[in-house]
């Protein structure tokens, strides 16, 4: 595939679509304040209007495909484009982290897929990215890459792919449901309806929280404890319909030294993960799901994860495991990660730290509110009594332990979380101290993986034993 | 925490840190300045006037005094041949260990105020993080650059 293609032609309507939805907001504005005196005077205008965009936007994409092309070229992927300024990206395969395809439901339409390129380098965006092209061409990519990545790993060199070892999970529809139903998705969705009414605010003059506010203080206690249950059960329920799209159809397969994925209800997403990519294997235990044994696994890459998520730079490997599948999982599908369970914890004395800060600070917001609402204001002493469990879990959950070239790390952040990072991923370790952990001989330790982000993911346990923070240095350090 | 890297950075950063310090004084100073001058027409009450100056000038000696020395002394590295080692921090002592294996690069930079003192900063990155040893001579920097620079190269070690 030396010759440089274009993408599949399909892609000018898909461009223009984008187009045009990215412009419909300040256009119709514009035409509101500006056209409306104009169309009084021309009939003819708003139509005028909409053929001009359909013009403008059709030729910009028609250009942007025809100035696209991608080619296969001295084991470099080498894409052109631009219609004035001509970039050219050229990206060596040997860089490739990995390569992912999807399909929402404009692509599925006309059988063709995205396909995106992943490197190591920082940026949410994947840098190389074919906007439309047949799913037979992407495979070829596909296929171009994997062929160095059996050559880069020695393997033997031409393996047919029947021949290597597949191992396989998929979600089964009653596991999807309650990943859905467990997911954090709901806090997702609180933010999003926040942000939502903030813009209501500034368009309407009324402020819906204070509408809704005064309403329920009409209300009587019993009617207004409905209302919230009510509207908890409808967000949830709402939360756990995205996580239905996102996650139908999940599999995972293991062809020998890959991993695919693919997932997706309406828009199908394919991933191709080389296993000696991963830079730290990540299992979740969020406070909804801990209490059912219950977990999701996934994978830090260095191109940054292909979910949507702005917060996580990590690659869902599994939504939804039973704890006790774990190992089984972890030695089928990525068998260097195997789970080392003598954590060394904090000790005794540590106690003390976990709890000061965040009991400090749910007191100082219980003060505020009591000086505020008065009596009702205490209420917020739930608030404290749940920051003290938090704190209890904290204190129980942290821990560190290691083999001689895997670090595993376990800490509550709300979700309690473990990680395992083979030694060669750790970009930098380490070990600070504050003057209240030099009193009580404690240590933090913090590790560094290069992941989507700029800054790179980092990993910290608080408060553990000096001896054990500083044994932690002398495992990682080259001189000891 | 027990054994510290052997080499401080230089000396003369702390006069470096004291500029910096006093030069972001200025703008609380001329915050506080303001009001004082307009005193009487605002009709502010002295203490407050007082208290200001009070909290400016604490500051002042925090920042400008007492820091930079602090934080000279706790600054050390340490180059091995195959892992470089940093300690720093006033409240929170960091001690960070980087790999040779795991440096991308390293460059050196120099802003006005430190090459009026002939010091530079040199910054190591690795594929995830950037450390900077934040004043050496110039000279020690670059051959400090330099070093890491071929250690550095020793072996191709891929994300």
């Amino acid at each position: 595939m030396s010759e440089p293609k274009r993408m599949h032609p399909i892609s000018i309507v898909l461009q223009m679509l984008k187009l045009i939805k990215d412009a419909i907001i300040p256009l119709a504005v514009g035409f509101i304040a500006f056209f409306r005196n104009l169309s009084e005077m021309f009939w003819w205008s708003p139509f005028a209007l909409i053929g001009a965009v359909l013009l403008i936007s059709g030729l910009t994409a028609f250009l942007h495909w025809y100035r696209f092309t991608y080619r296969i070229e001295a084991d470099e992927l080498r894409l052109e484009s631009g219609v004035f300024v001509r970039k050219k990206r050229y990206i060596s395969k040997h860089r490739i982290q990995s390569v992912n395809t999807s399909a929402n439901i404009l692509h599925r339409l006309f059988g063709i897929v995205k396909l995106e390129v992943q490197t190591a380098g920082g940026g949410k965006k994947a840098e190389g990215e074919i906007g439309a092209l047949s799913k037979e061409d992407a495979a070829g990519i596909q296929q171009f890459v994997k062929r160095k990545e059996q050559r880069d790993t020695e393997t033997d060199s031409i393996e047919d792919l029947s021949s290597v070892k597949r191992a396989g999970y998929t979600l089964s529809f009653r596991r999807l449901l309650a990943a859905a139903a467990t997911s954090g998705g709901t806090g997702v969705f609180f933010g999003f309806l926040f942000a939502i009414t903030q813009q209501l605010d500034n368009i309407a003059d009324f402020n819906i929280y204070s509408i809704a506010f005064d309403w329920l203080l009409e209300q009587s206690l019993v009617l207004s404890i409905l209302f919230v249950i009510g509207s908890l059960a409808l967000t949830w329920m709402i939360a756990m319909v995205g996580t239905v799209f996102k996650y139908c159809y999940f599999q995972i397969t293991k062809q020998g030294e890959e991993l695919f994925i693919r997932r997706g209800l309406l828009e199908k997403r394919e991933i191709t993960i080389p296993l000696h990519r991963i830079q730290a294997l990540k299992v979740e235990e969020n406070i909804f799901r801990q209490p059912f044994g219950l977990l999701a696994v996934s994978a830090v890459i260095a191109g940054g994860g292909a979910e949507s998520d702005k917060h996580s730079f990590s690659t869902i490997l599994f939504p939804l495991l039973k704890r006790s599948e774990l190992q089984h999982f972890l030695k089928e599908i990525v068998p260097g990660f195997v789970v080392e369970t003598a954590f060394r914890k904090p000790p005794k004395r540590a106690r003390l730290r976990y709890a000061f800060v965040p009991i400090l600070i749910s007191m100082l917001i219980t003060g505020v509110l009591v000086y505020f609402f008065s009596w009702y204001g205490l209420f917020a002493i739930l608030f404290i009594l749940l920051t003290v469990c938090f704190c209890v879990l904290d204190y129980k959950d942290a821990g560190v332990s290691w083999t001689a070239d895997m670090l595993t790390m376990r800490y509550r952040e709300l979700s309690r979380i473990t990680v395992h990072v083979p030694r060669k991923k750790v970009q930098a370790f380490r070990e600070s101290q504050h003057y209240f952990q030099s009193k009580k001989q404690l240590g933090t330790v913090k590790i560094s993986v290069a992941s989507g982000g700029a800054a790179g993911s980092s990993f910290k346990v608080r408060h553990l034993a000096e001896q054990d923070a500083q044994a932690a240095a002398d495992w990682y350090s080259f001189r000891s | 925490m027990k054994r510290e890297p052997r080499n401080r950075i230089a000396a003369s950063v702390k006069k470096v840190w004291r500029i910096n310090a006093g030069l972001s004084m200025l703008v609380p100073a001329i915050a506080a300045g303001v009001p004082t001058y307009f005193m009487d027409d605002w009709s502010i009450p002295t203490y407050i006037i007082y208290l200001g100056w009070a909290l400016i000038v604490l500051a002042a000696g925090i920042f400008i005094w007492l820091l930079p020395g602090i934080r000279w002394r706790r600054w050390r590295y340490e180059v091995f041949e195959q892992e470089i080692y940093i300690q720093h921090g006033i409240f929170i002592v960091t001690q960070t260990i980087v790999p040779m294996i795991r440096v991308q690069h390293v460059d050196t930079e120099q802003g006005p105020v430190l090459k009026a003192f002939k010091l530079a900063t040199v910054s190591i990155s690795t594929a995830a993080t950037t450390h900077r040893i934040p004043a050496l001579l110039l000279e020690e920097a670059l051959e400090l650059r330099d070093r890491i620079g071929t250690l550095a190269r020793v072996e191709e070690d891929d994300v």
